[in-house]
This record gives C-alpha cells, structure tokens and sequence, in this order.
C-alpha cells in the first residue's frame, strides 16, 4: 500500500495544474492514462490558449509543455500509462500499469480531473447503416495532428462546437473538401471567433437548423442525407437532399466523464453532468475534489487551470484541519441560467467567489442579477448572452457576509424587460 | 464594392459592413470602435497564425506540432503549409526552437510547439 497525501486523477491541463498546486504543500501523485501527459492539449495544434493566465496566445501542446516543464521539476509522483480501477469514500485507490500491475494507493484526498468525453452516434441516434468513415471530431483530431493519418477527404460535419469547426479548418488545410456543417440549432454551437476563422476563411459553408437524417453506406460510408429542421427540431422531409462524403464527423457535444465518481457516490449536477462541489471545488464525499471539463464543460483553457488551482490548494490542506460544521449556502440557477458552479458556498470562512454559469437562450443587452431572497446583491451588465459563452460573476466577501437566505439564485434578465 | 465580415473583438459579433466609396470607406453594423479598427484590418491585410505539424525523424512521437511566430498575411497560410510538408526534422527538439526560417519570404519564423524526445 502506496501512502500519499494527494492523489490527481488525470493528467490533463485541470490534473496538471491542480497536481501542481498542491505540490506547493504536499506529497503529490499524479495518475494518468495516457502514455503522455497533457490530455487533449497535445492534439489541440491551433493556438487560442493561455490568453488570461499566461497573457500571451499559445497552442494547445505549449500550453501544456508549459506545465509539463514545471511538473518535471517537481518532486511530483508521475505515473503514465496507468488506470484506476476503483477508487472509495476512504481515499484507496487501485490503479494498474504494465510495469508495476495493480497498485494499491491510500491518500489523504483526492482530485478528480478526468476531463470530459465526446458524444458519439449512439446518443444523438443517427439512422442508417454502420459503415466505416464515422469519427467524433476529437477522433479525428487525433488521427490528423498525432497519428498523421487523414480519416477521409470528403467531409461532412455534424454539430458546429469548437472542436468540429476547428476540424472543419483543420481537414481543409490538410488537403481535404469540407462539404459543410450542419447545426441542428438556429445558432452556431462553438464560440464566434471559431465560426470566423475556421469556417468564414476558409468558405466552408455553415447550414443552421439543418440535421443529418440517415448514413448511407455498406463497407465504408458513401454518404448522408441532410434535412432542415422546423422549430421542434423535426427534420423536414421535403428538404430532404443526398451529399456524398467518405467521411462523417459528429461534434455533437461534450459529457464530463463521471464513471469513476459515481463509483463513490458522488452527488451528480443533473444539468453539467459533473459533480455537485462548494467553493473549496469539494464534492459531496469529503475529502474528494473536482476540478475542469469533469465537472461542467469549460470554453476555455484557462478558466480549467484556475479551478484546477483552488483544488490543487483545498485538497493539500485537507484534513491538515478539522472541518468545522458549518451553514450552506446553495447556489441555484435562476431565469434563463443553466446552470451554476460551484453549487455550494460554505459560510465559514466566507472569501470572494466567482460563480460560472451558462445562459439557455441568447440575449442582447442583458443583466445578470445575483438575488438573496429578493434582495439583489450583484447587478452587472452584459451586453450580450450566449449558450457557448461561459459567463462569470464574482461576489466579494463583503457581498457574501451579510446574506441572509440559505440560497443564492443567478438570473439573466433582459433590460428591457 | 461592398463587404461583410463578422467582428471577433468580443462576443457581440457584430455583422459589419464596408462600402467603399472613392476613397472612403463607410462601416455600418458595428456596436463600437473597435469593431471599426477589425474591420480596417481585416479588409486591408487579415492576419493569422499559421499552426500545422511536419514530420519528425526518430522521436517519441510521430509529428511535430509547429506555429508561425507572429501573425502572417492570411492568403499565404495554404502556401505556407504546403511549403512545411515537404520538410523533415530531428529529435529531439525543444519547445520554441527553429524549425524553418523566413517562410516564404515573409520574414516570419516557424518554431517548434513542443518538445520531442529521442525515441
């Protein structure tokens, strides 16, 4: 039996740097599946990382040499090539490699940062055959910018997140024809500046409200059938029409990958699919953290690491003192919110907190309204809302020591309402 | 003649216009200032970074993700990583090095996004 203080579970850019942090104060061991740390970043060859902590615009593998460097000259425990297969309330862990086979490992706390998965076709239920040539865009990513293999040259793209509009640059400037992509919904899935720069410069034409109704194909796929969609999101038949491709690509969303967390019992957030954590990033079994994509779907790199951080610093002070009972505070989503992280804020110890939260529908000239009760405690304005746009809000403690309800509801409310 | 672009200063993404007429060009659409200074950019010189991979000799992984040091003309992007797959490096290599000089004529360095040990 392995005695550690902290053990990371991912060695992604939340495991990298909450690894990182709590290194800072304890004895760390960082475990990860892979053979490389990094997670997705490696893969991730376009720049846009690093903007707000690193003040300067990196690629997704500099980003993560960035932290790479630091943890080799750490005295961090680095395991690659290792999987858990169990992990308990206790803190014991059972990890496996080829060199060491099953490893046991009791830790004070632990931090989970599996990160997030892709969806596939089975959850979005595409009719049709089963023929090669069908990749989620991160996939083919891989493929691409790892392997050095070209998944196909004549693509089509299901779902427009950022992962498929970057792919959808990506394949074309690899010598392939992007036919177009098709988003279901009457907006784009991934942030504007993608939109612009992968697809815009390129002229890879974008359908909104357009589907992929069946895949055609018998060995490998010989194309698919594309409809519009009326407002219910039903594929009308008449707009029906055939587009031949080798290749299909769904990027078709993100799902935080939770297997190991509900192996504990930790309580799930039914809307990110992530674990319910306070602002220390503590889920409901004490002692086990959160942090990143395996808690909610994060835009943006940076915003991964600064909730890495704060778990990394929580879990090397836990049980270094005795949690005191205290009050909590439960952060709900209000009008037009999808959801809030962190879902808690214990009363002791009350400090700053940024809450992050996801609007449901767009809105121009907006007002995100923090109430307890019916008291507004924060206003601040935005000028325009938007689903793929992660917004913040930061309450001061001095906003926080007065509350007097045990919730705290986030609303976006139209000014001009 | 007439063009339209969409500003990516900030999430509004305001759909602009630009009309040139003699010498004068008339912005409509954009929310703001900096929605102007884009659109001037982008009519005039658009920009980009130039990232991609090129392929590595004996090293721990099969492809060495690289970038352009700075922003190059975004109608010499295609060309430019034309000219990087025809080239090869050796591990190992360190995040930052050199790995092609001057492309085409650009007076812009492409440098290495990673490191990459000897296998």
């Amino acid at each position: 039996m392995t005695k550690i203080d902290v053990a990371v579970i991912g060695g992604g850019p939340a495991g990298l740097a909450a690894a990182l942090k709590a290194s800072e104060k304890a004895d760390v061991m960082l475990l990860e599946r892979d053979k490389e740390l990094g997670g997705i970043l490696p893969q991730c060859i376009h720049e846009g990382f690093g903007n707000i902590i690193l003040k300067k615009t990196l690629t997704g593998p500099e980003y993560a040499q960035h932290y790479i460097d630091k943890i080799k000259d750490s005295n961090i425990d680095i395991k690659t090539g290792t999987n858990i297969l169990e992990i308990d309330a206790n803190k014991n862990i059972i990890a496996t490699n080829s060199e060491e086979g099953i490893i046991n490992i009791n830790a004070e706390s632990i931090i989970l940062a599996m990160g997030c998965r892709e969806k596939t076709r089975f959850q979005i239920l595409i009719p049709g055959t089963r023929p090669a040539g069908i990749y989620t865009a991160g996939t083919a990513q891989r493929l691409i910018n790892i392997d050095g293999l070209m998944p196909g040259n004549r693509i089509v793209i299901l779902g427009s997140g950022d992962v498929g509009l970057i792919m959808a640059r990506r394949f074309t400037l690899e010598g392939g024809k992007v036919e177009g992509v098709y988003e279901i919904t009457s907006k784009p899935g991934g942030l504007t500046r993608n939109v612009v720069q992968c697809l815009d410069d390129y002229r890879i034409p974008l359908y909104l409200s357009h589907t992929v109704t069946n895949i055609i194909g018998k060995k490998r796929i010989e194309g698919v059938t594309v409809a519009k969609v009326d407002k219910k999101m039903k594929a009308i038949k008449e707009t029906e029409r055939f587009v031949p491709c080798d290749c299909l690509i769904l990027a078709v969303g993100l799902t935080p990958e939770n297997e190991l967390s509900k192996q504990v019992d930790i309580k799930i957030d039914e809307r990110t699919k992530g674990p319910i954590v306070n602002e220390k990033m503590e889920t409901s079994v004490s002692g086990i953290f959160a942090c990143g994509n395996v808690i909610h779907v994060h835009d943006l790199v940076d915003d991964v690491t600064i909730s890495a951080e704060k778990a990394g610093e929580s879990a090397a002070q836990y049980g270094k003192e005795k949690p005191k009972i205290t009050e909590k505070i439960q952060v709900v989503a209000g009008d037009n919110v999808e959801y809030v992280v962190p879902q808690i804020i214990n009363r002791r110890d009350l400090d700053s907190i940024t809450l992050y939260f996801r609007v449901k529908k767009e809105n121009k000239d907006a007002v995100v309204v923090v109430l307890d009760g019916n008291k507004k405690i924060v206003e601040k304005n935005e000028r325009i809302v938007k689903p793929p746009e992660m917004l913040k809000v930061t309450l001061s403690k001095e906003t926080l020591i007065p509350i007097v309800q045990n919730e705290l509801k986030v609303n976006v409310w139209s000014k001009n309402e | 003649m007439s063009k339209s672009i969409t500003c990516i200063s900030c999430p509004l993404g305001c759909h602009i216009s630009i009309d040139k007429k003699r010498d004068e060009e008339i912005f409509k659409g954009n929310e703001c200032k900096k929605g102007e200074e884009y659109a001037i950019q982008e009519i005039n010189n658009p920009m980009r970074t130039l990232t991609t991979t090129v392929k590595i000799d004996n090293g721990d992984v099969k492809l060495l993700p690289v970038r352009s040091k700075k922003e190059m003309p975004k109608d010499m992007i295609i060309r430019g990583i034309i000219e990087l797959s025809k080239i090869k490096v050796k591990a190992p290599i360190k995040c930052g090095d050199l790995i092609f000089k001057n492309i085409l004529e650009t007076g812009i360095d492409i440098i290495a996004s990673r490191n990459i040990e000897i296998k």
